[in-house]
């Protein structure tokens, strides 16, 4: 247990964001180690419902949902695999007065942003999408609204990164960091990581990992839960999305409908127990069916739960950690799966250039006070 | 070939009708509907959405779902498990997604 | 009011618990995923059948008469067709089905769900024409029928005896039983075990002697290497087995059939239990993973007891007394049951040396790389190795980077045989069996959105969901 292992970055977390920074870094000649806590694409990497929505972002992270999807469709022929990647256009629903409200009052900011979105009556949704009920009162549809697969990008991901020579050692328990010298120090239960560089990618873990350097970040803890049907035959497609974000819905390749809409089930990081709360899951299946009675008759197959970190603004952490000249965190992207790609070549930028090419100031991780 | 047969002495429900496939067939009241169509010499009720491969009974308790076929109204029923009854409208799933998004 | 016992399965065991209570004046509430109750043993015809006296069909009715009537007693509830798909601190059930969906608060839960046939992948079990051993058995007892053409049982365990018997009985045209343990195998541990179930004994001799006459031939050693047809069975390959526990292709021959039995073991049906957070034991004797039982059946988790076969395979004579011991457990602590827990402890050594007999060592396997291992989601031994990653394999990686065990099934057909393949499975092993969510068998979304029981809607808004924690 006393080895020793040195790499010029060592990534702690090897979520999204953390195997995206880790491909980037190695792209780029760098020496990578990503040490997890528990098996690499695992989290909310793995277990979030796949939607690559750009209508259901915050207006400041329209741009970088854009520039992501550019990533995105570069992904295949860059890691390997098919991560059935579908960019088919979306429609964020209303159902009440207030809601249609919402989504008119939303629509000008998501313009300004660089959102191609679209107003639609009733009469016009309805006659376009006959699956959709008369529960929905109006709808915004984007074209550029996506979804891809979580659980076909993180082989593809973990292999490539195999091949370019990426250590990575999961199950590793970090006991201490010491960022303090030139080089980072990282004391683990699989003996001592040494690097030049250290990245805080641990999802909702990552307050807790920058704890541990005495910096504070705050991170609050979202239990997000996913149903999904048998596969049926091929009806819905396009993505739905909630003025509210209270359902997201999508029917994928397979045929089976992801239903979710980050109804909340129950959970705590210390023990890694996330589970489904019964009540709220029954209510967030009577909203999807509210909006598209067709997935009545279809079977439930399963449902989970996932974890996401959150930040106070729901802004995610990119940047340097305050204090530290060798210590970066990527995190709590609400919508990290479709941000992580890109994400991952700004923090890949930042390190090996020192600047990236997207501004990166309004995600600063000392952005509420680190004292 | 010997068929799928009652085994004597047992007296089945009243015969009913229902369609496979556009195909009128004839049933037992009561009897799954796996056990109908297999009276009937039908032993691949569908084919998988992948390969396309054939399947039918096989565990007949209501676990493997390799039964299943699509009732008009209903949905997915395992055929193993669902009672034929007069004038049902069952099909093979076509659970084959558009290929193209 | 006085809360419920909440009986899952309504097969021998969830019965005969059932039956106890009510004697008791227990209120009892019965949730069972078939349309009709007895579970796989006492699996019924349909209302509209009859079978007369001379019924060739092979089956036991005098128990069935003493334990069907529980069901419509005043104290008992009871919801066929009906999933109880969730459950939940404390001891609460959610339950949905065609029939109605609500929610129910027990004084204690017994799981009686029952086994499966154990998922035993080869070249083309897929083929229609490939049945299990459970699977012919409902045939002939749920539906009256027994399948076409030419028959050949297969496999392991004695569920191969009472498959062939029961189609033998019925006329069926069984041409060949295969037997993977040697008969002189089974035979001398079974001597050891005469005294304690002599009546079990004389069944299956008595089921032995009706398939000699039956003109069926009886092979031992040997086990199924392939099934094959075009678009549906025709015939199968069948090999002695070979000293690593696969077919000996060697000395393969062919054998025309229409029909292919095929049991090589039951699997405790444990979903529910590991759904509620059990804590699971291996026991190779038992079926593999069941649930961690105290002598009176209670699991890891207080007040919930698992029983039957779906905690540990036993067959119906176990079934029965432990449902029984339970209720006794709930009534007042087993405090009467001395007598029949003496019972119990033969019956359990039995269950034992029946199981032992068949044990094989290594365990059977047929599967090849081309072997559909997972039917809903179409993958082969290959796809699965070809997705194995750096690092050790486990299920959920597997799961994950392949939907092994993500379709309709829920992996009920495919993750104990991946565990044994990949090597996931033996004495030192943690519990290779990922988590199980809710719904603990697919229901549909419509009768799941009907229980009318649940609280409030707690709707998430998107940009400012209340904090939870800061962690």
């Amino acid at each position: 247990m006393s080895s020793q292992q040195s790499s010029d970055v060592v990534i702690v977390g090897g979520g999204v964001m953390g195997l995206f920074t880790a491909l980037n870094l190695a792209e780029h000649g760098r020496s990578v180690a990503v040490i997890d806590s528990g098996r690499v694409w695992s989290e909310a990497s793995a277990v979030n419902a796949g939607s690559l929505a750009a209508q259901n972002k915050l207006p400041p992270l329209v741009p970088y949902t854009l520039a992501a999807f550019d990533v995105w469709k570069a992904l295949p022929e860059r890691i390997g695999c098919d991560v059935d990647y579908h960019q088919t256009g979306g429609y964020k629903i209303a159902t009440t007065p207030e809601e249609v409200t919402r989504l008119r009052a939303g629509l000008e900011a998501q313009r300004r942003a660089g959102l191609p979105v679209r107003f639609m009556e009733p009469d016009e949704i309805h006659a376009e999408t006959p699956w959709l009920s008369d529960a929905v009162l109006a709808a915004t549809w984007c074209p550029l609204d996506s979804f891809a697969s979580p659980i076909r990008v993180g082989p593809g991901l973990h292999g490539t990164l195999a091949r370019l020579g990426v250590a990575i050692a999961e199950n590793t328990q970090i006991r201490s960091i010491d960022a303090s010298a030139a080089a980072v120090r990282l004391e683990t239960d699989a003996g001592e990581f040494r690097a030049s560089q250290l990245v805080i990618a641990a999802g909702a873990w990552s307050g807790q990992v920058a704890a541990m350097l005495g910096s504070r970040v705050p991170v609050s803890l979202d239990v997000n839960m996913v149903s999904v049907t048998e596969p049926a035959p091929f009806v819905i497609g396009k993505i739905v999305t909630h003025a509210r974000g209270i359902l997201t819905l999508k029917q994928v390749s397979n045929g089976t409908c992801l239903i979710g809409g980050g109804w909340q089930g129950t959970g705590s990081l210390d023990d890694r127990r996330k589970d489904i709360d019964l009540d709220q899951i029954v209510h967030n299946l009577i909203l999807a069916n509210r909006v598209i009675p067709g997935l009545g008759p279809l079977h439930i197959v399963r449902s989970w739960a996932g974890y996401e970190g959150v930040s106070p603004d729901s802004l995610p952490y990119l940047g340097r950690l305050p204090g530290f000249d060798n210590v970066y965190m990527a995190a709590c992207a609400r919508g990290g799966f479709t941000l992580g790609p890109l994400f991952g070549q700004l923090l890949g930028e930042l390190i090996v250039n020192g600047r990236t090419s997207m501004p990166i100031e309004a995600f600063h991780p000392g952005r509420f006070g680190n004292a | 070939m010997r068929s799928a047969q009652p085994i004597g002495g047992i007296v089945p429900g009243a015969t009913v009708g229902f369609t496979f496939n556009g195909t009128a067939m004839e049933g037992f009241e009561g009897e799954g509907l796996a056990a109908a169509l297999m009276r009937a010499g039908i032993r691949a009720t569908r084919s998988t959405a992948g390969r396309g491969e054939p399947r039918g009974y096989y565990c007949g308790m209501g676990v493997c779902w390799e039964c299943a076929v699509e009732v008009e109204g209903i949905g997915t029923v395992r055929g193993c498990m669902f009672p034929v009854r007069e004038g049902l409208v069952v099909r093979s799933p076509s659970v084959r997604p558009k290929e193209d998004l | 009011m006085v809360k419920p016992v909440v009986i899952i399965g309504a097969g021998p065991a969830g019965l005969a618990c059932a039956r106890r209570l009510v004697g008791s004046r227990v209120p009892v509430v019965v949730i069972d995923d078939n349309l009709q109750a007895g579970g796989q043993y006492f699996r019924q015809l349909p209302p509209s059948y009859a079978a007369g006296p001379d019924s060739r069909l092979l089956r036991e009715t005098e128990r069935l008469d003493m334990l069907f009537p529980v069901l419509r007693d005043p104290l008992v509830t009871y919801r066929p067709a009906t999933t109880a798909w969730a459950v939940h601190d404390p001891l609460t059930i959610d339950y949905a089905g065609p029939n109605g969906a609500g929610r129910v608060e027990a004084a204690a839960i017994v799981v009686a769900t029952g086994a499966q046939d154990a998922p035993f992948p080869f070249p083309g079990w897929t083929l229609p024409g490939v049945i299990s051993a459970g699977g012919c058995l409902n045939l002939a007892k749920g539906h009256g029928l027994t399948p076409p053409g030419r028959i050949v049982v297969a496999g392991n365990g004695p569920l191969v005896l009472v498959a062939a018997a029961t189609l033998a009985a019925a006329g069926a045209q069984v041409t060949h039983v295969i037997e993977a343990q040697p008969t002189w195998r089974v035979g001398a541990a079974m001597a050891r075990g005469a005294l304690l179930s002599p009546s079990l004994l004389v069944k299956g001799i008595g089921y032995r002697a009706r398939l000699m006459k039956s003109g069926a031939r009886f092979l031992s050693g040997a086990m199924v290497s392939r099934a094959i047809g075009d678009g549906a069975l025709e015939a199968i390959e069948i090999a002695p087995v070979g000293g690593d526990g696969r077919p000996d292709l060697r000395s393969a021959s062919r054998i025309e059939a229409a029909t292919l039995v095929s049991g090589y073991g039951l699997l405790p049906g444990t979903e529910f239990v590991r759904m509620a957070g059990c804590r699971m034991v291996r026991d190779p004797l038992m079926g593999g993973w069941v649930p961690q039982r105290t002598s009176r059946f209670e699991t890891s988790i207080a007040n919930l007891y698992a029983v039957g076969d779906g905690a540990g395979i036993g067959g119906v004579e176990v079934a029965i007394v432990e449902g029984h011991l339970a209720a006794g457990a709930i009534i007042d602590g087993g405090a009467s049951d001395a007598q029949a827990r003496r019972r119990y402890a033969r019956l359990d050594r039995f269950r034992r040396v029946l199981s032992g007999a068949y044990v094989t060592t290594p365990r059977l396997s047929a599967a090849t790389d081309e072997t559909v291992i997972c039917r809903c989601e179409e993958l082969r031994l290959a796809d699965l190795k070809e997705a194995v990653l750096p690092g050790d394999p486990d299920l959920y990686r597997l799961k994950s980077a392949t939907r092994l065990g993500m379709g309709r099934c829920q992996g009920r057909n495919c993750l104990t045989s991946a565990a044994h393949l990949f090597g996931l499975d033996h004495e030192d092993a943690a519990m290779p069996l990922p988590r199980m969510r809710p719904p603990a068998r697919p229901v549909r979304l419509r009768d799941l959105i009907e229980n009318k029981s649940i609280g409030p809607a707690r709707e998430p808004d998107e940009a400012n969901t209340p904090m939870k924690q800061e962690t």
